[in-house]
């Protein structure tokens, strides 16, 4: 009976939601086309990534735009967090990984898989939050101000303001102010993923790398995140890896479709989810395999 | 792992055969079918997912011929947010047909189903009433 | 078909039997240790006033004018440890840092044995050890070093219980889930202040566990101090002089011909109470630290 209760309330809180919004129906971003030079952030050529023999990632050409909404789908092992983590050259971390090819970063111009760049200085400039929210197991206060003093930010007045900013950004001051100090495990699971994201954003990247950031979470705390995804590209470019392809069709303006370490196809989200041009693409949105 | 499934039967099978074991469909029928008709096959998907994915996409593109089957959707969808799926999408069509189908799920078995139109019915025209007041006060 | 279940049934019930039995010797055990202990040392105490255990300056029983202040078998016992844990615990921290954020899988597969089996070699070889080769090098350096001192066996007996300090701490930071270190690298943090100021402080229960567990088994070490110590009670915190431990004493009584009721004899039951006490405070701590390792990540 009980779960019953909560099942129906859960709905509920799922109309409430969605009646919010109905006025403005889910639309698809289409305005800004990838023109100028200028609104390209990072630019992707000829990307191999080997986990030793193995090639993870076959001749990726890819241009992610400036401040939108990026969105990479495709079946699990296709290797879009392969492609994701490259980004902020995650997969340094292990032994064995080799990248070939580029990705040029704008306006710097820098080439991020040269071996010679700053790896602290390009992950400070290309935030990330991961699949499942994983907060350090510190007070809420000091998993944002981490990243900041990380940066070399000891001016603790400095420390406050900014905690407090990327804390209203992540949509989550309201609900914690009152408890800075309590244990980040304390918050609910969508809570910590807030919390994570206010983490990310609090050292203020130029990019935000999103890992399945909803898949280990109820659907009123996807719904909340998603909508800060949103907010989050008025000063942002994110670039989102999931699973949920009706997640990728509402948040993102652009979308990658990726198979077998390959990018299948990379448009407009809503040509690709409307008129793919790939038979592929097309079995996968309806479900042929996955 | 990646499976496949036949877009018939909807049973796993394996990627290279040519005719469905289980229900003798002909998969190279489905090479030839548009996009549109494979949106179509796949309301019958049994992942609930993209059951709401394809109803959403037949929203987004204006699809007027899927609405037969999603009249028949209706009566034998048992889960309620796919259900609101098609009350969206209905909306976003939004033709006579649609329509017709929309007044036909206000008596929906679900009463869920009915009492979710009526709430949207309502703050839509409590909106339209507020805007037109504001726009009055101004 | 039928028997065969019941022979199932049987064996079921032998089993459980003999996991009984086990389970019921060792708590037996443990329960006759405390009542001997127990039982000899109220006989002690009947003939020697607690208070005096506790206050006199001298630890002398087997002299002519016996005196029994437990306080230099004490301070002698602690200074050891604490000479041991101050070389254990930086090292193995710094081991323990290595071997879980920076190590290769091949060096930790050869490392971490090695320092396993430190607790395997016999201690009386490190007690020969410490004589014979560490003290005599020590006397070069250290000015005023005796033969016997506290110095040489506090070192060896904190590499001797490395495999708590470092092992348990590597692994109570190995514990710490791989995903919360890759949140500090991706917001550009180094692998040094990921490992000092995220994964310790994590793992933190577990480290201080570790040395907790290290510091008891130092305080509880016999063969190492009685050999490289000295016999000597003395009341110092000089680690250059010979000393007593607790240990050493209970070796030195019961290793003599002593008559048995005598209060010498029960001298050593009085003492090995209390460094059961001891140990027993020392191990609830580290055990109740290490309950608090399965924090929520």
């Amino acid at each position: 009976m009980v779960m019953v209760g909560t099942i129906i309330n859960n709905i509920k809180s799922l109309f409430l939601k969605t009646t919010n919004k109905s006025t403005e129906t889910v639309k698809l971003n289409t305005k800004n086309d990838v023109k100028k030079e200028g609104d390209i952030k990072l630019e992707v050529k000829d990307l191999n990534f080997y986990y030793g023999d193995f090639r993870a990632l076959k001749n990726i050409n890819l241009k992610i735009p400036t401040r939108k909404i990026t969105a990479l789908i495709g079946p699990s092992g296709c290797g879009k967090t392969t492609l994701l983590r490259c980004f902020n050259r995650m997969h340094d971390l292990y032994p064995g990984s080799r990248y070939e090819g580029s990705i040029i970063f704008y306006p710097d111009g820098i080439n991020i898989l040269a071996p010679n760049i700053d790896l602290l200085n390009l992950r400070r400039k290309v935030g990330m939050v991961f699949q499942r929210p994983n907060p350090f197991p510190k007070s809420i206060f000091e998993n944002v101000a981490y990243g900041l003093r990380v940066n070399g930010i000891r001016d603790k007045k400095l420390i406050q303001e900014k905690v407090e900013w990327a804390l209203k950004s992540a949509a989550l001051w309201d609900e914690v102010k009152d408890r800075l100090n309590a244990n980040a495990y304390s918050l609910s699971g969508g809570q910590q993923q807030r919390l994570c994201i206010a983490r990310a954003i609090a050292i203020e990247p130029d990019i935000v790398l999103f890992d399945e950031p909803t898949s280990a979470l109820d659907p009123i705390s996807t719904a909340k995140i998603e909508e800060l995804i949103i907010t989050l590209k008025e000063k942002l470019t994110i670039i989102i890896v999931t699973h949920n392809m009706q997640q990728a069709a509402r948040v993102s303006d652009y979308t990658g479709f990726m198979y077998l370490g390959e990018l299948i196809e990379f448009d407009k989200t809503q040509k690709i989810f409307t008129v793919p041009s790939q038979k592929l693409t097309e079995d996968y949105i309806t479900g042929r395999f996955g | 792992m990646i499976h496949f499934f036949c877009p018939s039967c909807w049973r796993e099978i394996s990627e290279s055969v040519v005719m469905c074991p289980y229900c003798n469909y002909d998969l190279r029928d489905f090479n030839c079918l548009s996009y549109d008709d494979k949106l179509i096959l796949s309301l019958k998907h049994p992942i609930k997912e993209i059951r709401r994915l394809i109803i959403f996409l037949i929203g987004l593109k204006k699809l007027k011929k899927a609405l037969p089957e999603l009249e028949k959707m209706i009566e034998y969808e048992e889960d309620p947010i796919v259900l609101i799926e098609i009350v969206k999408t209905l909306q976003q069509i939004n033709d006579k047909y649609a329509k017709a189908i929309l007044n036909k799920m206000r008596f929906h078995r679900f009463s869920i189903i009915s009492r979710y139109i009526e709430q949207i019915e309502y703050s839509q025209i409590k909106e339209f009433y507020g805007k037109a007041t504001n726009f009055n006060n101004k | 078909m039928f028997s065969f279940i019941a022979y199932k049934k049987l064996l079921d019930k032998c089993v459980l039997a003999v996991f009984f039995t086990a389970g019921f010797i060792t708590i037996f055990i443990t329960v006759g240790i405390v009542y001997v202990l127990l039982s000899d040392a109220i006989r002690f105490f009947q003939e020697v006033p607690i208070e005096r255990f506790l206050t006199e300056k001298e630890w002398t029983p087997v002299f002519a004018t016996k005196k029994f202040g437990i306080w230099p078998l004490i301070t002698g016992t602690f200074l050891i440890a604490a000479i041991a844990v101050l070389v254990s615990v930086p090292l193995g921290l710094v081991i323990a840092i290595y071997l879980s954020e920076y190590a290769s899988v091949r060096v930790k597969e050869i490392a971490k044995p090695i320092i396993e089996f430190l607790e395997a070699v016999p201690t009386v070889v490190y007690g020969y050890f410490t004589l014979l080769f560490v003290t005599p090098i020590l006397q070069k350096i250290v000015p005023g070093l005796e033969a016997f001192n506290s110095l040489a066996p506090g070192i060896v007996l904190g590499f001797m219980i490395l495999p708590y300090t470092a092992s348990m701490a590597e692994d109570a930071m190995k514990g710490v889930p791989q995903r919360i270190r890759e949140a500090s690298y991706a917001l550009g943090a180094t692998r040094l202040r990921t490992a000092i100021t995220i994964v310790l402080p994590a793992a933190i229960s577990g480290v201080v566990a570790g040395f907790i567990l290290g510091a008891s088994r130092a305080i509880g070490e016999t063969m190492v101090v009685a050999i490289a110590a000295g016999m000597y009670p003395n009341l110092t915190l000089d680690p250059r002089e010979p000393i007593q431990t607790m240990t050493g004493y209970i070796v030195q009584v019961a290793l003599g011909d002593l008559p048995y009721g005598s209060i010498e004899y029960l001298s050593i039951f009085a003492v090995g109470f209390a460094l059961f006490i001891i140990a027993f405070i020392f191990n609830s701590i580290a055990l109740w630290l290490r309950s608090r390792i399965r924090e929520a990540y």
